[in-house]
C-alpha cells in the first residue's frame, strides 16, 4: 500500500493507482472530462489536473498520475480552478449549447463541469469547423458539432468491444470522429452512445421521447442471450423507452436496441382458441377452459402419459420450476424437455459424460430466513462437489485463463459478454487465443492462432488437437485424474496427426503450434457454441471437446474451465430448474432425488425417465403407441427453430391438441388449439439463470397489457385440470424452488452456482466417440446454418432497433462463389437441399472460404431450417434466384 | 491545419487488376510484420498516386486491421492522398524560416505560373500544387518539392525554368543527385576536426568500401569483439555525450536504464524525423555517410541488449531514405549488420521506416506510435521508451546526430570526446545557421562558439543591408534571442540563460525586414498544423493563437488580445499533454516580453514597422 495525502487527507492507496482513481475511491472529487472507470485512461482532457508533490512543477493529470509514497496532492487551487476553467472554455466556445433539445441534457459531464466551475461566459471567438459526417448509422445519431474530442468512445469501441468501428480522423483541430469508409464494422452496440460524455452521440431510439430527469429506472435482466446482462430499463407513462446497462457500459445491440418488442404491433393481448380450424380471439377464462378441456380429454382418454410438456429457454426459472411441477407431481410423469435439446442439454450431457454427474455435499438448510430470492441452503466448511458443473466456468474468471481456445462458436452474435471477457483477456500479454472455425469470425484478428477447418470435421480437429498436445510435449499427461488415458491413446489417438489434419483442412504445423500453446497453458479455457452443438452429432463434438479438456484443464487454475455457450437468456435455467426427461431440478437423479420432492409436493414423483424431445417427435413419426396426443408448450417455437421445419410442421400436425404459450403468434402456436399470450421482458418478475450459472433477477416495469406471466398461466391451467398449485407470485416459487435445489447453495442475485466455496474434487474419464464426419445432403456447397450478432432467436425479428440493422435473411458466400453463379452483392440466390429450397439474398464476404455458404435462422420469411434435416449443417445446391 | 474528408462515391474507383494484384503482393510481404500499415500504405500510394477506398479497404483486409484504423492513420499523416493528383506534386514549403524568405510572395508565383490554386491540379494532370508545413531544407529557403525533388532559393525565374523542364518532360531523379541542397564541402569549414561530419562529402555513400577505408565498422567491431555492453554503456556516459535531437538527455544515462532489463526483445530507434523547422544536420549525416548512423546503433543495440534496429525517417528525406537503405543492403551482404557479427552472438538489423508528414512523430512516444502504425499521439509517461516503447518493449530512441557520435568515442575513448566542447556541453555539434545570413550553411564545431561566430566566420555576415533583429535558436519552438545574446556561447545551459534553447542547434538569424507578429503568425500556424490534436489545451489552443495573430497581423487586433496570448500560453504550457503544446506559445511568450511595443504598434497604431502587414 501507498501513504499519500490528498487535500491533505492521509490515504493508503493500492500500489499501481491512479490520483485520480484514489480520489474517487475515497469520496474527493476531481473534475474530469475523458477519464471513465470502463476504459483505459489518457490524459488528454487534462481536466483532471492537480497539483503534485514531490513532482514537476507543471500540474499532472490525475487520470494518468500514479500514486507514489509520500506523495501530496492538491485537487483544489486557484490555479488548478482556473487551468480548468480555461480548459473547459476551450471546449464551450464553439460548443453549439443545445442543450434544450440535446438528448443528453441532464446527465451532460459538460453541463456539469460548466456549472460547478461556474462559467458564465466564454469570452472569445472561435473558427468554426463545419461538421463532416462520413457515415449515417440506422441506430445512432452523431452530433459533430457537440463532440469534445475526449475519445472514449473511440476506446470504449476499440479496447472493451473490439470492433474498432471509430476512430479520430484529421489531426489537430480538426480531429473527428470517423469510420473509415472501408466497411463499417460497427456492431450496433450503441456502447458509445452511453460512454460519451456529452450528446454527440444519440440513441436514435431515445431521441426526444423523454428527458432523462423524467424516467423511472428499474433493474432487470435481458431477454435474450444467456450472457445475463443486467440492465436497467428507463420508462416513462408506461412506456420504455431505453435500457442501459448496469455496473459496466457494455451492451450487445440485441439488448440496446431491442426492447422494442415489447410494444411489437404482432405482439398477442389476448388468448386464441381453435374454432373451425381457425384461431380466434377470447376472454381468458374462455381460453383457460377450452385448454384444460382439450387436455383432460387426452389425459382421461390416453392417460396423462399422453402430455408431453415442452418447456422454452425464454422462461423464467420459476415458470420453468412450475411447469416440471406440473407435470411431474400434477401428471406423474417425466415427459417433458425443451429445445435446449438440440444445444445446451448436448453440452451437459457430452461433459457429464466425461466428468460425472453433479454431486453436492456439505450443504445445510440454513436456520436463518434469507432475502427474497436466495438460497436458504447454506455452503458448510466441508462442502464438495463434482461432476460437470464444476467443470463449467465462471465468465468473469474468462479473462484470467491464460489459453482461450475457441471452437465452434461465433463468440460475439453468440453470447457478446465472453467477447468481452476476451478483449479483457488480451491486456494480459501473456495470453494467447486460438479460433477454430470453419469461417472467419471476428477473434480471428486477435488470435495468435487460426485453425479453418472443414465444416462438421470437429472431432478430427479436436482429436489433432489432443495429438499436438502430446506431441509438443511427449510424457504429457492430465493435470486430473483421469481414466482411461492408454485406452483413449491407443485407439481414438491412434491415426497420425498429419492424416487428420488433412481430414480437418488443417495445415500440420498449425496444429503444431495450437498443441504446444495448449500444452503450455496454465489456465486453458474451451469455449465452444452453437455451431459445434447444433450438428447432428453434437453430443460427440462436446465429448470430445471434454476429452480435450480432460487432458489439458487445471480448473484449479482460474479461467481454465468449458464455456460452452448457452443461446438464450434461461437456457441454463431452464435445464438447471429440471425441464429435462432425466433430471429433477438441481440436475438430481429420478431415482434418488423423489423423495423430497414427493414430500413438498404431496405426490409421487415417477423414476422412470421421459422420452426426449428428439425422442418425443420420433414417436410422433413413427406413429408408435406412446407418442403424445396432446402438447402443452411454454413457448419453444419448434417449427421455427428445430432443424427439418417441414418434418416438425408435420409430426406436430399429429399432435390431437396443442396448448402452446408465446407471447406472438409463432410458426408453432398457428398449429395450436389454444394460444396463450404471456408477459416478456420487463413485464415480468422473476429470475434468469446466465450461460455461467449467475442469477438474474427481474422486476417488472411495465403493465402485461392484457398478458400473463408464464408461472401465472401455468397455475390457472394446473387448477383447472385438477391440481391445484397456489402462488402469490415469482418469489414465491422461487422460495419452494431453491428449497428442492441444494446444488444451488449460497446463490442469491448477481452470485453463480455453484458457490466458490464449495472445494471442487474433479475427475474424468477419456470418452470414445464417433470419429464418422458426414453431413447430410447432397450439393457443392456446405451450408452453416448460425447465428448472427443483429438477432437473438426470433424475438428480436418483432423489435424495430435489431430490424432496422438486418431486416432479412442474406446468404453469406465468397467472393470467388458469387462470382462463379453470376450473381452480385444483395441479388438472390435459390438454395435448395434435400429438404426444400429457400431464395434469399446474397452478402458477399471473404469471411466465407469457397464451398461453404452460411445463413443465419432468425427469419420466419425465408426459414434456415427448411433446408436442414437434423444439423445445423447440410448441403445444398445453389443457383441464381 | 488539415482537414481530411474523403467521400464515399471514391468507393467506385476504378483499379486496374494489375495494380490490384501489386498491391496484394505488397500487403504478402508485410503481412505478418507488426507495424505493417505504414509501409503497405506508403508503397501502395507510390505504386498508385494516391490510396483510393477500395485500396484502403484490401489493405485492412490483408493486414486484418480494423478499416477505421485504416483511414484513422492515414489522415493524420500530411503526406497520403485518398483522391488523385497530378503527376507532379508540387509542396511549397511555408515554415518559418521559408516564411521570412518570402515564401508567401514565391506561392503568389507558382499560383500565376501554374494557374492553380493550392489544393488543385493543373487541367493537363500535370501539377497539384500544395503546401507544406516544413521540407527540412531551411539553409536553401524559400524552397518547394516536387515529388521527391528539391528546388531551393526560388526567385521567379527558377520557378519557371523549373515548370518548364518539367513540362518539357525533364523531370529530375532524386537518386541521382549527389545531394538534396548544398554540397557541404563547399561550406566554410571549421579548422578542428569534425567528428560526426568527416566522412560527408568525402566518402561515396553509395560504397560501403568507401566506409570500410575511412576504419567504418571499427568501433562496432571493437565493441562487439573486445568490450562488454556494460564497459560501452560507461565508455559513453564518460564522454558527456548529451542528446542532440534537442533535448540534451545524456545517451549514456539513457542507455543504463535499458542495459539491465531482463525484457526481451528491446529495441533501438533512430530518430531520423528531422521536423523542428530551421533544422536540417540529419539530413547531411544519412545522405553523406550513412554507415555511420547505422554503426551507431548497432553500437547501441550491443550496450543495451536489443538487436533490432529501426531507423525513422522523415517523409520528405527522400534521398537519406534511399540511400540508408542501400546502406543496410550493402553492410548486411558483409556482415557489418545481421546475424553473429564479427563471429559473436550479437545480431542486429535495421529496417527504414519513413514518416509521412507529422511533426511530432519526432516527439518519440509519437514516433513509437508511428511505427506500429498508429496516429502519433503521444503516450504518457511513465513509462519512459527506455522501459516500454516500441510494443512496449524497452527501446532506446537516439537522435541521428547521437547515434553518429558513437563510434568515434568507442573508438577514440570518451575521455577524448569529453575534452571537445564546453563542461555542459560535451563534444562538437553541427549548428545550423540560416535565414538572413549571406550563406546559410552548417558547420561541426565544438559545443561553446557563439552566435557571432556562427553567423560572421561561417557564413560571411549578415545579407546585405540587413541589421540584426533577432534570431531563434534551436527550432521553432524555442524562444527569441536580441542582439544580446550574440555573444553567448551556444551550449545547453548558457543558451537557456537568456532565454534562448541549444535544441537542434538550428539558428533562425532574423533582419530589420521581419515583423516580429508576423513572424510569430508563421510559427503559430505551424504548430496549428501540427499539433496532434490528442489534448484540449493544445488542439484549442494552437488554432487561438493563429486566429488571434491573424487578426492583428491584419490590423483587427484589439486591446485585450495580448493578455488573451498570454493566457492562452500559460494555459498551454501548464496543461498540455505533451512538448509541443508545452512550449509551442514558448517563442510568442519570449516576443511578447522583447517586442512588446510592435504588437502595441499593431494594435493601437495599426502599424507594421516592417512594412510586412498590411491592414486592410
Amino acid at each position: 500500500m501507498i501513504n499519500l495525502t490528498i487535500d491533505g487527507k492521509a490515504l493508503q492507496v493500492k500500489k499501481g493507482k491512479t490520483i485520480l482513481e484514489a480520489a474517487l475511491a475515497n469520496g474527493i472529487h476531481i473534475p474530469h472530462l475523458c477519464y471513465h472507470p470502463a476504459i483505459k485512461a489518457i490524459g488528454s482532457c487534462r481536466i483532471c489536473v492537480v497539483e503534485v508533490k514531490p513532482g514537476p512543477p507543471r500540474p499532472q493529470p490525475a487520470c494518468t498520475t500514479t500514486v507514489a509514497e509520500g506523495m501530496e496532492v492538491i485537487t483544489q487551487s486557484e490555479r488548478l480552478q482556473d487551468l480548468r476553467r480555461e480548459l473547459v472554455k476551450f471546449i464551450l466556445v464553439n460548443h453549439p449549447l443545445d442543450c434544450p433539445w440535446c438528448d443528453k441534457a441532464g446527465e451532460c459531464l459538460l453541463q456539469d463541469l460548466t456549472h460547478e466551475l461556474g462559467i458564465d461566459v466564454v469570452d472569445y471567438e472561435a473558427v468554426k469547423v463545419p461538421p463532416h459526417i462520413d457515415y449515417e448509422s440506422r441506430l445512432i445519431e452523431r452530433y459533430a458539432t457537440r463532440c469534445v474530442t475526449c475519445g472514449r468512445c473511440v476506446r470504449v469501441c476499440r479496447d472493451r468491444v473490439g470492433a474498432s468501428a471509430i476512430n479520430f480522423e484529421s489531426r489537430g483541430y480538426f480531429t473527428e470522429l470517423g469510420c473509415g469508409h472501408v466497411p463499417l464494422e460497427c456492431e450496433f452496440c450503441g456502447t458509445c452512445i452511453d460512454i460519451c460524455p456529452v450528446g454527440a452521440l444519440i440513441n436514435k431510439l431515445f431521441k426526444y421521447t423523454a428527458r432523462s430527469w423524467e424516467l423511472t429506472k428499474t433493474k432487470t435482466v435481458c431477454p435474450y442471450c444467456g450472457g445475463g446482462c443486467n440492465y436497467e430499463v428507463h420508462t416513462k407513462n408506461g412506456h420504455i423507452h431505453r435500457v442501459r446497462s448496469q455496473g459496466s457500459l457494455l451492451l450487445c445491440g440485441r439488448g440496446r436496441f431491442g426492447f422494442g418488442v415489447l410494444e411489437a404491433p404482432e405482439r398477442l393481448h389476448q388468448p386464441l382458441i381453435k374454432k373451425d380450424g381457425q384461431l380466434v380471439a377470447a376472454t381468458w377464462d374462455e381460453a383457460l377452459d377450452y385448454a384444460a378441456r382439450g387436455l383432460k380429454e387426452v389425459i382421461d382418454n390416453a392417460g396423462p402419459d399422453a402430455l408431453y410438456g415442452i418447456g422454452s429457454p425464454r422462461a423464467t426459472n420459476e415458470a420453468s420450476f412450475l411447469f416440471q411441477k406440473l407435470i411431474r407431481a400434477g401428471l406423474g410423469h417425466n415427459n417433458l424437455d425443451s429445445p435446449a435439446r438440440y444445444n445446451f442439454a448436448r453440452a451437459l450431457a457430452g461433459i457429464a459424460a466425461v466428468f460425472g454427474e453433479a454431486q453436492v455435499s456439505g450443504v445445510a438448510l440454513g436456520s436463518v430466513k434469507k432475502g427474497v430470492y436466495q438460497s436458504p441452503w447454506e455452503v458448510q466448511e466441508e462442502a464438495k462437489g463434482s461432476g460437470f458443473p464444476f467443470v463449467l466456468g465462471n465468465a468473469h474468471h474468462l479473462s484470467h485463463a491464460d489459453v482461450i481456445l475457441i471452437v465452434g462458436a461465433d463468440v460475439t452474435p453468440e453470447m457478446p459478454t465472453y467477447g468481452w471477457r476476451i478483449m479483457d483477456a488480451l491486456k494480459n500479454e501473456n495470453f494467447r487465443l486460438v479460433v477454430a472455425n470453419p469461417r472467419k469470425t471476428k477473434f480471428d484478428r486477435y488470435a495468435n492462432l487460426n485453425l479453418r477447418y472443414q465444416p462438421g470435421s470437429e472431432r478430427l480437429l479436436l482429436i489433432g488437437l489432443m495429438e499436438a498436445v502430446l506431441e509438443a510435449q511427449p510424457g504429457y499427461s492430465p493435470h486430473l485424474e483421469a481414466e482411461g488415458f492408454e485406452d483413449f491413446k491407443k485407439t481414438l489417438l491412434k491415426t497420425s496427426l498429419s492424416k487428420v489434419a488433412k481430414q480437418a483442412g488443417v495445415k500440420d504445423a498449425d496444429l503444431r503450434q495450437a498443441g504446444k500453446l495448449l500444452a503450455q497453458a496454465q489456465a486453458p479455457a474451451i469455449i465452444f457454441g452453437h455451431d459445434l452443438m447444433a450438428q447432428e452429432q453434437g453430443q460427440d463434438n462436446v465429448i470430445a471437446v471434454a476429452d480435450l479438456f480432460l487432458l489439458i484443464g487445471q480448473p484449479c487454475n482460474k479461467g481454465s474451465a468449458l464455456y460452452p455457450i448457452a443461446e438464450k437468456n434461461n437456457t441454463r435455467g431452464v435445464c438447471d430448474v429440471g425441464v429435462m426427461p432425466n433430471y429433477l431440478p438441481g440436475y438430481q437423479s429420478l431415482a434418488e432425488g423423489g423423495g423430497a420432492f414427493a414430500k413438498l409436493w404431496g405426490k409421487p414423483v415417477s423414476d422412470k425417465p421421459g422420452v426426449t424431445l428428439e425422442e418425443m417427435l420420433d414417436q410422433l413419426e413413427n406413429n408408435e403407441p406412446e407418442a403424445p396426443r396432446a402438447l402443452y408448450l411454454l413457448g419453444g417455437d419448434l417449427v421455427r427453430l428445430l432443424p427439418n421445419r417441414q418434418r416438425t410442421e408435420r409430426l406436430l400436425q399429429k399432435v390431437r391438441f396443442m396448448v402452446v404459450q408465446d407471447a406472438f403468434l409463432t410458426d408453432t402456436a398457428r398449429l395450436a388449439d389454444v394460444v396463450l399470450p404471456v408477459a416478456i421482458h420487463a413485464e415480468l418478475d422473476g429470475t434468469y439463470t446466465s450461460t455461467d450459472g449467475r442469477l438474474g433477477c427481474l422486476q417488472a416495469a411495465l403493465s402485461p397489457n392484457g398478458t400473463r406471466p408464464d408461472w401465472q398461466i401455468i397455475t390457472e391451467l394446473s387448477q383447472r385440470l385438477g391440481y391445484p398449485m397456489k402462488y402469490g407470485s415469482a418469489p414465491a416459487i422461487f422460495a419452494e424452488m431453491v428449497q428442492l435445489m441444494p446444488i444451488w447453495a449460497g446463490i442469491k442475485e448477481g452470485h453463480r452456482w455453484p458457490h466458490k466455496k464449495i472445494s471442487v474434487s474433479l475427475n474424468g474419464k477419456f470418452v470414445p466417440f464417433s470419429t464418422e464426419i458426414s453431413i447430410p445432403g447432397e450439393g457443392k456447397y456446405t451450408l452453416i446454418v448460425g447465428k448472427t450478432l443483429a438477432h437473438s432467436g426470433s424475438y428480436t425479428t418483432h423489435a424495430h432497433g435489431p430490424q432496422t440493422i438486418m431486416p432479412g435473411a442474406e446468404l453469406k458466400i465468397n467472393p470467388a462463389d458469387a462470382q462463379a453463379l453470376k450473381v452480385n452483392e444483395g441479388e438472390p440466390v435459390k438454395i435448395s437441399s434435400t429438404q426444400g429450397e429457400i431464395t434469399v439474398p446474397i452478402a458477399v464476404t471473404v469471411e466465407i472460404p469457397r464451398g461453404v455458404v452460411f445463413l443465419a435462422d432468425h427469419f420466419s420469411d425465408t426459414p434456415a431450417n427448411l433446408l436442414t434435416s437434423n444439423s445445423n449443417l447440410c448441403r445444398v445446391q445453389l443457383q441464381k434466384g | 491545419m488539415i482537414q481530411h474528408t474523403q467521400s464515399a462515391s471514391q468507393t467506385a474507383a476504378d483499379i486496374s487488376p494489375e495494380a490490384l494484384s501489386k498491391i496484394e503482393a505488397i500487403i504478402a510481404r508485410y503481412q505478418d510484420q507488426p507495424g505493417a500499415l505504414m509501409p503497405v500504405l506508403q508503397e501502395a500510394q507510390d505504386l498508385l498516386g494516391y490510396l483510393p477506398v477500395a485500396v484502403q479497404e484490401r489493405i485492412a483486409a490483408g493486414l486484418n486491421i480494423p478499416g477505421s484504423e485504416v483511414f484513422g492513420t492515414m489522415s493524420f499523416y500530411s503526406m497520403y492522398a485518398w483522391a488523385p493528383k497530378g503527376k507532379y506534386v508540387i509542396r511549397m514549403c511555408e515554415s518559418p524560416p521559408c516564411h521570412v524568405n518570402g515564401s508567401e510572395n514565391i506561392l503568389q508565383v507558382l499560383k500565376q505560373e501554374l494557374g492553380i490554386g493550392v489544393g488543385e491540379t493543373t487541367t493537363d494532370g500535370l501539377f497539384s500544387l500544395e503546401l507544406t508545413a516544413c521540407l527540412g531544407v531551411c539553409e536553401v529557403a524559400p524552397a518547394m518539392q516536387i515529388n521527391e525533388v528539391v528546388f531551393g532559393n526560388l526567385t521567379r525565374d527558377k520557378i519557371k525554368q523549373v515548370l518548364n523542364d518539367y513540362r518539357a518532360g525533364k523531370a529530375v531523379d532524386y537518386k541521382q543527385l549527389p545531394y538534396t541542397t548544398n554540397d557541404f564541402r563547399k561550406y566554410k569549414q571549421s579548422p578542428q576536426e569534425l567528428v560526426v561530419l568527416d566522412n560527408v562529402g568525402v566518402i561515396d555513400p553509395m560504397k560501403i568500401d568507401d566506409y570500410l577505408a575511412k576504419g567504418g565498422y571499427s568501433a562496432l567491431k571493437k565493441a562487439v569483439t573486445s568490450m562488454t555492453p556494460e564497459a560501452v554503456v560507461e565508455e559513453v556516459k564518460t564522454s558527456g555525450l548529451r542528446g542532440r535531437g534537442g533535448a540534451g538527455f545524456p545517451c549514456g544515462v539513457k542507455w543504463s536504464f535499458t542495459r539491465p532489463l531482463t525484457a526481451t526483445p528491446k529495441y533501438i530507434v533512430c530518430n531520423a524525423d528531422e521536423g523542428e523547422p530551421g533544422t536540417i544536420k540529419d539530413r547531411y549525416i544519412m545522405e553523406g555517410d550513412p554507415h555511420k548512423v547505422l554503426e551507431g546503433m548497432a553500437i547501441a543495440g550491443f550496450a543495451v541488449g536489443a538487436s533490432k534496429g529501426f531507423i525513422y525517417v522523415r517523409g520528405e528525406y527522400y534521398l537519406s531514405k534511399y540511400r540508408l537503405q542501400n546502406a543496410i543492403d550493402q553492410a548486411k551482404a558483409q556482415g557489418y549488420l545481421g546475424d553473429k557479427l564479427f563471429g559473436t552472438d550479437f545480431s542486429f538489423d535495421v529496417e527504414v521506416r519513413s514518416g509521412f508528414g507529422s511533426y511530432v512523430c519526432g516527439e518519440e512516444t509519437a514516433l513509437i506510435e508511428s511505427i506500429e502504425g498508429h496516429r502519433g499521439y503521444p503516450r504518457a509517461k511513465p513509462p519512459f521508451p527506455g522501459v516500454a516503447g516500441l510494443w512496449h518493449q524497452p527501446t532506446v530512441v537516439n537522435n541521428v546526430e547521437t547515434l553518429a557520435s558513437v563510434p568515434a568515442i568507442i573508438n577514440r575513448g570518451g575521455d577524448w570526446y569529453k575534452t571537445l566542447g564546453t563542461e555542459n556541453t560535451t563534444g562538437t555539434k553541427i549548428y545550423q545557421i540560416i535565414g538572413h545570413v549571406k550563406t546559410p550553411q552548417i558547420v561541426e564545431v565544438p559545443v561553446g562558439i557563439t552566435l557571432r561566430e556562427l553567423i560572421d566566420t561561417y557564413c560571411g555576415g549578415l545579407r546585405e543591408g540587413s541589421t540584426f533583429k533577432m534570431c531563434q535558436t534551436g527550432g521553432a519552438s524555442a524562444g527569441l534571442v536580441t542582439a544580446d545574446a550574440l555573444d553567448v556561447p551556444m551550449d545547453l545551459a548558457s543558451l537557456a540563460q537568456v532565454g534562448g534553447a541549444l535544441g537542434s542547434g538550428t539558428m533562425l538569424v532574423m533582419d530589420q525586414s521581419v515583423c516580429v507578429v508576423d513572424f510569430m503568425r508563421s510559427v503559430a500556424k505551424f504548430f496549428a498544423h501540427e499539433s496532434c490534436g490528442q489534448c484540449t489545451p493544445c488542439r484549442e489552443g494552437t488554432p487561438r493563437i493563429l486566429e488571434t495573430l491573424t487578426r492583428i497581423c491584419q490590423g483587427q487586433g484589439q486591446e485585450r488580445d495580448l493578455d488573451f496570448l498570454e493566457r492562452l500560453a500559460g494555459t498551454m504550457v501548464d496543461a498540455s499533454f505533451c512538448p509541443l503544446g508545452q512550449t509551442a506559445p514558448g517563442p510568442l511568450m519570449s516576443a511578447l516580453k522583447l517586442f512588446r511595443p510592435e504588437f502595441e504598434e499593431h494594435l493601437k497604431e495599426k502599424k507594421c514597422r516592417a512594412g510586412v502587414c498590411r491592414f486592410a
